[in-house]
């Protein structure tokens, strides 16, 4: 009954999941409890009994698994592994909100919200912490926040959010004294002695995590008011779905690490996505640097590579609208649509992959009403030419050493807006010494404090000033450019380039 | 973000100001529904005030679009700022939307249609 429940609130986005599995060449894909199909794709069809299997599990207890019938191979194992998670820790989170100390949270606008710090492509402690610090604070009024974690090689990790804390040994001490008296599980409310201000209150809660890491999120608060009891549920509830979240991020690590040995590995990192900079290497004729700074954990912005053997280097990148757990799964199906049109035919033409891309996501895409804007590149090392494909992105800047630096535009509307689209193949030559620079618009559109967009221009002029370095360089110039721009305050959008310079 | 709202026969024309992004969006879209819902199919947003969009108010608008159609009508943009019309040119959506220069010519546009 439960699992029947998650599959009717999230139809759309597990529709994506399996489409994808069949788009990649699987017959067919179903999500199954007792054994028994409740669901499967194409609408119909069982998976043959020689398919994937994957459990679907809440706490250890088994709740349903997923079915795949596809190809038993290391990377498709780890693949329907990963997605099994995910609908476990949607299934987790179903169970959890059906809980009456949790509705008292908030309306329905809320619980979306706190989607957006679970479901994410890609996962880190670190930023996941500072995430939900940045989180509370737009939802608590706090002058400060703080999160600390004992990582598992024994260092210890700070961040702080708002006002500069100058009881940070005390808050330590504190912290140390609890976890001898193992109170931690609980929220810890005092008042800080001896401060310079009146009343500094502080509160404190750990982050359940099940062995991961020792962590506590703390605010603090001037004033004799306190916390009240709505601060402290939407802290509470907020630390926990931050738990469980980070216990998803190192389940996933652990599949990895335990791969290690496979030769495919590489493919599957790929596939859970990392936001490292990144440098396409052993593509002849080119120097590529990718780069990818989201702005909140659930990002819309991302890059791709599709290097494979013998064929020739392509890339991808995109900015998908909206927000919260539609817009995560959408990221996901996004590049999984693309990467399987790129990967299963021979060398399809930027233009061939954007039109199928289109017809793939459209229906997703309409439901969830949201818009994905595409970039494809393809390489040609022969003649120096990039060919493209783009779908309403920008911001497109090309410089050739002859002609300078201009914006190039799109020949279609984004994915998702119209159900038929009819991409042309474009060209424009890399040869040594000319930049192709594709970025997202949370570079040009990122403020001043005066309100001032860093736009276009500004753009191009980084660009052009800086022809001469490496694609590295120029990406990080464009980065930097883009910061000091903006001041110090956190960032409103994702912001991801990809620069590739003839060499 | 300020929006005005007119009725002039049986086309709504909303006037919308300020910036149109992913905070003011869902207000929008839930006014540009509410027409919708009262089964308009004729609609003018005025973006003459609008110094700003971003991706989620241009997918507000195809869902508005898309639902007019739907319903045998359609939405007229007129009056865009330039940083505004760029965004359209530069995504190709200026290929997907109607876009007049001013109210009239966009009120015109639907006259002429229902005369065919």
């Amino acid at each position: 009954m439960m699992l029947a429940n998650v599959i009717s609130q999230h139809q759309t986005q597990l529709s994506g999941l399996a489409n994808s599995w069949l788009a990649s060449g699987a017959n067919a894909f179903a999500v199954c409890e007792n054994d028994l199909p409740i669901m499967s794709w194409p609408s119909g069809k069982r998976p043959s009994r020689k398919s994937l299997s994957a459990a679907i599990k809440i706490g250890g207890q088994r709740l349903g698994n997923l079915m795949v019938t596809a190809p038993d191979s290391a990377v498709n194992r780890i693949r329907l592994e990963a997605d099994a998670n995910m609908i476990s820790s949607l299934a987790e989170m179903v169970q959890e909100l059906s809980r009456k100390d949790i509705m008292g949270v908030g309306g329905s606008d809320q619980l979306d919200d706190l989607y957006q710090i679970i479901v994410t492509a890609d996962i880190e402690l670190k930023s996941t912490l500072e995430y939900v610090a940045r989180e509370i604070a737009t939802r608590i009024e706090a002058d400060s926040i703080f999160v600390r974690a004992r990582l598992q090689d024994g260092s210890d990790y700070w961040f702080e959010h708002g006002q500069v804390l100058d009881e940070k040994q005390w808050i330590d001490d504190c912290i140390e004294w609890l976890e001898t008296q193992e109170l931690l599980q609980h929220q810890f409310v005092r008042n800080i002695p001896g401060s310079t201000a009146k009343n500094r209150n502080l509160l404190l809660i750990s982050i359940p995590d099940r062995g991961v890491a020792k962590m506590v999120l703390g605010l603090v608060k001037k004033g004799n008011e306190g916390f009240s009891n709505a601060d402290r549920r939407m802290v509470k509830t907020i630390a926990g779905y931050a738990g469980l979240q980070i216990e998803y991020a190192v389940l996933s690590e652990a599949q990895v690490v335990r791969s290690k040995l496979d030769l495919e590995l590489n493919l599957a990192k790929q596939l859970q996505t990392r936001l490292l900079p990144q440098k396409a290497s052993g593509v002849a004729g080119l120097d590529v640097c990718a780069m990818t700074q989201p702005a909140s954990m659930v990002g819309g912005d991302f890059y791709d590579f599709i290097n494979r053997q013998d064929e020739p280097f392509a890339f991808a990148v995109c900015d998908i609208s909206g927000k919260g757990l539609s817009a995560a799964m959408m990221v996901a199906m996004t590049r999984m649509v693309i990467r399987s049109f790129a990967g299963n035919q021979a060398n399809p033409a930027p233009a061939t992959i954007v039109d199928n891309a289109n017809l793939e996501l459209y229906d997703d895409f309409t439901q969830a009403n949201m818009l994905a804007t595409m970039f494809i590149g393809q390489y040609e090392p022969l003649d120096k030419v990039l060919h493209y494909a783009n779908a309403g992105h920008s911001p497109v800047v090309y410089y050739s050493v002859e002609d300078g630096v201009r914006l190039l535009q799109a020949e279609g509307p984004p994915v998702g807006v119209l159900a038929t689209s009819y991409s042309n193949n474009q060209q424009v030559k890399l040869d040594p010494g000319n930049i192709l620079v594709v970025g997202t618009d949370g570079l040009s559109e990122a403020r001043n404090e005066k309100g001032e967009m860093f736009g276009y221009n500004r753009l191009m002029d980084v660009v052009a000033d800086c022809a001469d370095c490496s694609a590295q360089e120029i990406a990080e110039t464009v980065r930097e450019a883009v910061g000091r721009f903006s001041g110090n305050g956190p960032a409103e959008d994702d912001q991801t380039l990809v620069v590739c310079k003839g060499v | 973000m300020k929006s005005t709202f007119e009725l002039v026969s049986d086309v709504r024309i909303f006037r919308l100001s300020g910036r149109f992004d992913s905070h003011s969006a869902p207000e929008v879209q839930q006014q540009l529904q509410g027409a919708l819902d009262q089964d308009a199919n004729r609609i003018i947003v005025n973006m003459a005030d609008v110094d700003f969009v971003d991706s989620t108010a241009l997918s507000t608008l195809v869902k508005t679009q898309r639902t007019a159609s739907d319903k045998k009508g359609n939405l007229h943009l007129c009056e865009l700022q330039q940083p505004t019309r760029i965004i359209f040119e530069l995504t190709r959506l200026d290929m997907v939307f109607e876009i007049f220069p001013d109210e009239q010519a966009a009120l015109t546009a639907f006259a002429v249609g229902e005369s065919q």
